[in-house]
């Protein structure tokens, strides 16, 4: 029995910038390859992450609404998991494809439809913090001995 | 003690000074994982959801909420922690 499915994916945004729309038919084609039929699929928008991911700052979600085999989702998740441009995926189960994703996804599959490339990641202020971090704790452990060695 | 009393050490406290978010039961919007900007109103400065007192919502309600929140958090539209 086929289910209809709503997918979220979190696309890595150098892949994006090769081409929204080979990054677009890859994802839906892993849909169709595990059985499945895309009945929309749209960029729902790119933004900053809330956290950073495999290193990533930000990231561009697609929204897709296919009918799958109940069965299909499990060979869908698994290579999902081992798909790199991938960052994160969501399926849930709908109940029907809301009339304004068709519209949308229809608007995006138009001659004319323009993806704003995507801005580049911030610089990872954060990485340099973390380096300093580690340094810190070093030097706290040499602390933390010596102090050891002065109470002897 | 009477009453009186009672109320006027909540208030000196930091106990009692949640306010009720009305709008999210008032508007009945839907507790989706996408609405990202209203699922930012139930959460603290830190990312910790709201309980039902602050929210105002059914206890249905509450659970669609998180589990839109814990949505969110997986996609990396809202923080774990801040």
């Amino acid at each position: 029995m086929s289910r209809t499915y709503e997918i979220m994916y979190l696309l890595d945004n150098n892949v994006v910038r090769s081409g929204w729309k080979e990054a677009k038919a890859a994802t839906t084609g892993l849909i169709e390859k595990h059985g499945g039929k895309v009945l929309s699929a749209r960029r729902w928008d790119e933004r900053a992450l809330a956290y950073p991911i495999r290193q990533r700052r930000r990231g561009t979600y697609l929204l897709a609404y296919a009918s799958l085999d109940a069965n299909g989702t499990a060979g869908l998740r698994r290579e999902l998991d081992l798909t790199e441009s991938v960052l994160r995926y969501l399926i849930l189960s709908a109940e029907s494809v809301p009339a304004q994703e068709l519209e949308l996804s229809a608007a995006e599959s138009a001659a004319g439809f323009v993806i704003p490339e995507p801005p580049a990641d911030e610089l990872p202020e954060e990485d340099v913090l973390e380096v300093d971090d580690t340094e810190d704790e070093g030097d706290e452990g040499e602390e933390a001995g010596d102090d050891a060695k002065e109470e002897v | 003690m009477g009453m009186g009393d009672d109320r006027g050490d909540r208030m000196g406290g930091d106990r009692f000074e949640a306010p009720v978010i009305e709008k999210i039961k008032a508007k009945d919007q839907e507790l989706d994982y996408k609405n990202v900007e209203l699922l930012r109103k139930c959460v603290g400065g830190q990312g910790q959801m709201h309980s039902r007192r602050r929210t105002g919502l059914s206890a249905q309600r509450q659970r669609l909420l998180k589990k839109a929140i814990k949505r969110a958090r997986h996609m990396g539209l809202l923080s774990f922690v801040d």
